[in-house]
């Protein structure tokens, strides 16, 4: 038993530093701390008003079934592409393989800080709705202890299925050559697949009188945990309680014997990389610029990445879908909205499109931090490029070049193509430019300042930097609360301003922010550079 | 010439590095060796500019590493005690994105990756991934991009954990031809045979501390490095 608590207690201690195994001043964890409250009290308000409208027909526990659903679904949407590296793509599974502990062992240590940290993300949102919940309806003092049992093994079935999917797809790219671009596609499709799921779930689902407590009484009648919760924060049973608790162990012991089973083939077969033998030394020598050369290296990091891949291709394959829905689909599109009483006639919103447009490209920019994890994703080569005759300014900004070169490209077509279907205005065309190039600015290089900032070189896997790092929750907190309020300040404009100068408005303010951000940059940012090592 | 003067770098309480100075000139094999962490991989980290230093000065040909960095790490080349290099490049576009960086022209990488490739049995691996490479690959292909660029300063962490009797061999013929060239060559080791019969002179430090620095000769006197390094530690 001490060597399992060992374990974990090393594990923990890495990359997430739940446990830390010693004081680490400088990691300021105030700020992620913070954000996580800000967002959890923005959760709250909104979690409050829904709970008085359920009110209304007595059914706020409808509030705990809506949010259950809800950390459910973005636990599974978050783990199928990460539960694969996160379990067999580990920096010390020689290591552990090595120490005479079972395979099951290693798969529990790994699921179990997967487990942990999505557990504490989903507080973020569900202490929140349990605090709606319990000041809008009279509860027994047992929906207290059934609320924190809840939020200990409410992750285990989302994290059982993102799990099984992530040994589903490192076992079939394992087997090929090109295991990055696989893992990529597979992950995409699972996670496409599961937002059709929930789509056609939606669709048929006859729902009738007030929406969202329909959704909350289906989702408790379809998902046995929701429905557990709702039953025993209602009407409180011991024999129900003991069963919720016997099925989620049990799910998570099922989870682990599987993988478990498979691990050891698994992680044999993903850490092959066959050689490329070639006697012929005539290579093509080209000579390139100092900055070329660094962008070219971090679009190789960045392709052969599968997570970072991924993790930022969802904001942009949204915008892609959004400008094709637009183009392809706009009469069909009007005419609902007309349908469902929309305050804007046709002629209206056809007016408005370049600013829908404006807001679909900060919508994808502000959600897309790119920089956040390329600092830390160099490792101990970070060393090997602060060794070299290269500025820390110039290596920051090469880094956030990269990323402005994997954003800009389809967010400047999608508006050009917008532009040309719905024949934008000359300045409209020049104003929504502007912002395609300024808004990325804005968020790369809070990206970068905020990996200098948690900048971690020894984490376990790439995937622990992508998903798991305090920059990252930082900079998807930032990234939702801006574009809120980037979004209110844009549409708030252009209503009282009128559209070319509520963009001009958008376009000074995010050129202003850059600015101010390129000072930090420049000055701390680059002091901050030269502190680190790995 | 690298000069250190007066170094002293510190981590929270502990001394890494404690007044620290020496020369190590052009033209000659200089050995740094000591325990496990007496200070060696900080006080190189603190010559490549990878970490500042809290106190002192070192400089690189005359220029001073905090105030020209750029200028200084042109004349060097750093290879790191465990050869984590850009694991998802091809080792040939590694070592092009070395040159690269250092600005070396196509002719002379051309000329000397195909030279260094070929020495450390390297050339039939040039287009694989790095990540399928062993330790010891790594360390040559780590070896093959300082090398390509012609650094007149050769700074070198352990450079021999984990090459192989014949890449050892070549490693100490590239020592001795960049030191005929007037080039300068610092590393660590532990290997005190290694140190006692390529290096010129050699400095120890104990926890921090230069405790002895000069030529071979005058540090050994009648005993072997090994002995001389022993007695020190006590």
């Amino acid at each position: 038993m001490s060597k399992l608590f060992s374990l974990i207690k090393a594990t923990m201690s890495e990359g997430m530093r739940i446990i830390p195994y010693k004081s680490r001043k400088n990691q300021s964890r105030l700020v992620p701390i913070g954000l996580a409250l800000l967002i959890s009290l923005t959760i709250f308000m909104s979690a409050y008003s829904t709970t008085m409208l359920l009110k209304e027909n007595g059914t706020q526990y409808a509030i705990l079934a809506l949010y259950v659903l809800f950390t459910t679904v973005l636990t599974i949407m978050e783990g199928v592409y990460k539960s694969g590296d996160l379990l067999f793509n580990c920096r010390d599974n020689d290591l552990l393989l090595a120490m005479p502990i079972k395979k099951s062992t290693i798969v529990f240590i790994r699921i179990l800080k997967f487990y942990v940290f999505e557990m504490l993300y989903n507080l973020i949102f569900l202490v929140p709705a349990i605090l709606a919940y319990a000041l809008n309806a009279e509860f027994h003092p047992s929906f207290i202890l059934v609320s924190l049992i809840m939020l200990l093994l409410l992750p285990a079935i989302p994290i059982a299925i993102s799990c099984i999917i992530g040994m589903i797809s490192s076992g079939i790219s394992a087997r090929f050559r090109q295991k990055s671009a696989l893992q990529v596609i597979i992950s995409l499709t699972s996670l496409i697949l599961i937002m059709i799921i929930i789509v056609a779930v939606n669709a048929v689902s006859d729902f009738d009188g007030n929406t969202m407590e329909a959704i909350g009484n289906k989702t408790a009648e379809l998902y046995y945990p929701a429905g557990a919760y709702v039953r025993l924060a209602t009407d409180f049973n011991w024999l129900e309680l003991i069963k919720f608790i016997l099925i989620n162990l049990a799910v998570i012991a099922v989870t682990v014997f599987i993988i478990g089973h498979f691990y050891f083939q698994i992680v044999t077969k993903i850490n092959v990389v066959k050689r490329k033998e070639k006697t012929n030394l005539n290579f093509k020598f080209t000579r390139l610029s100092q900055t070329r050369a660094m962008v070219k290296k971090e679009m190789v990091k960045y392709f052969s990445t599968p997570v970072l891949l991924t993790n930022t291709a969802v904001g942009l394959v949204i915008f892609v879908i959004a400008i094709g829905a637009l183009c392809f689909k706009y009469d069909d599109l009007v005419a609902s909205l007309i349908n469902e009483e929309f305050p804007l006639t046709a002629d209206e919103i056809r007016s408005f499109l370049p600013s829908v447009t404006f807001a679909l490209v900060t919508f994808t920019s502000l959600m897309t931090f790119i920089t956040t994890t390329t600092i830390s994703l160099e490792g101990k080569a970070f060393n090997l490029l602060k060794s070299m005759p290269i500025s820390g300014l110039k290596v920051i900004m090469t880094k956030i070049l990269a990323s402005m070169l994997l954003i800009t490209p389809i967010t400047a077509l999608g508006s050009i193509i917008m532009a040309i279907r719905f024949s934008f205005g000359f300045l409209e065309i020049i104003l929504l430019l502007i912002g395609v190039i300024a808004i990325p600015l804005v968020t790369e290089t809070i990206g970068i300042l905020i990996d200098l900032k948690y900048a971690n070189f020894n984490a376990e896997s790439d995937t622990e930097i992508v998903k798991q790092s305090p920059g990252v929750m930082i900079s998807s907190f930032l990234g939702l609360g801006s574009t809120i309020v980037s979004i209110s300040i844009l549409f708030a404009s252009v209503f009282f301003a009128g559209q070319i100068a509520g963009l001009a408005i958008m376009d000074g303010i995010f050129i202003i922010i850059f600015l101010f951000l390129y000072l930090a940059l420049a000055t701390r940012g680059e002091q901050k550079y030269l502190n680190l090592s790995a | 010439m690298i000069e250190i003067k007066n170094v002293t770098k510190t981590y929270g309480s502990k001394k890494a590095l404690n007044n620290v100075s020496f020369t190590v000139n052009s033209g000659e094999i200089f050995a740094f060796i000591g325990h496990n962490g007496a200070g060696k991989t900080t006080l190189i980290k603190s010559i490549c500019g990878i970490i500042d230093y809290d106190e002192g000065e070192i400089k690189i040909n005359k220029k001073s590493i905090k105030e020209d960095p750029i200028a200084c790490k042109k004349q060097m080349a750093y290879i790191p005690d465990d050869p984590e290099l850009y694991e998802d490049m091809k080792a040939i576009n590694f070592i092009n994105f070395v040159c690269d960086m250092y600005d070396t022209p196509s002719d002379i990488r051309e000329k000397n990756i195909a030279k260094y490739a070929k020495m450390f049995s390297m050339e039939n691996e040039l287009s694989s991934v790095i990540k399928s490479f062993s330790h010891g690959m790594k360390q040559k292909i780590a070896l093959i991009s300082a090398l390509a660029h012609e650094p007149k300063i050769l700074v070198m962490d352990e450079p021999f954990v984990g090459l192989d009797p014949k890449a050892i061999y070549d490693m100490k013929e590239v020592m001795h031809e960049i030191v005929k060239n007037s080039g300068t060559i610092f590393f660590s080791t532990h290997i005190l045979d290694m140190a006692e019969k390529l290096c010129t002179r050699v400095a120890i430090v104990k926890q921090g501390e230069i405790v002895k620095v000069g030529n071979m000769k005058k540090i050994r006197g009648d005993k072997s490095l090994e002995k001389v390094f022993l007695e020190l530690e006590k």
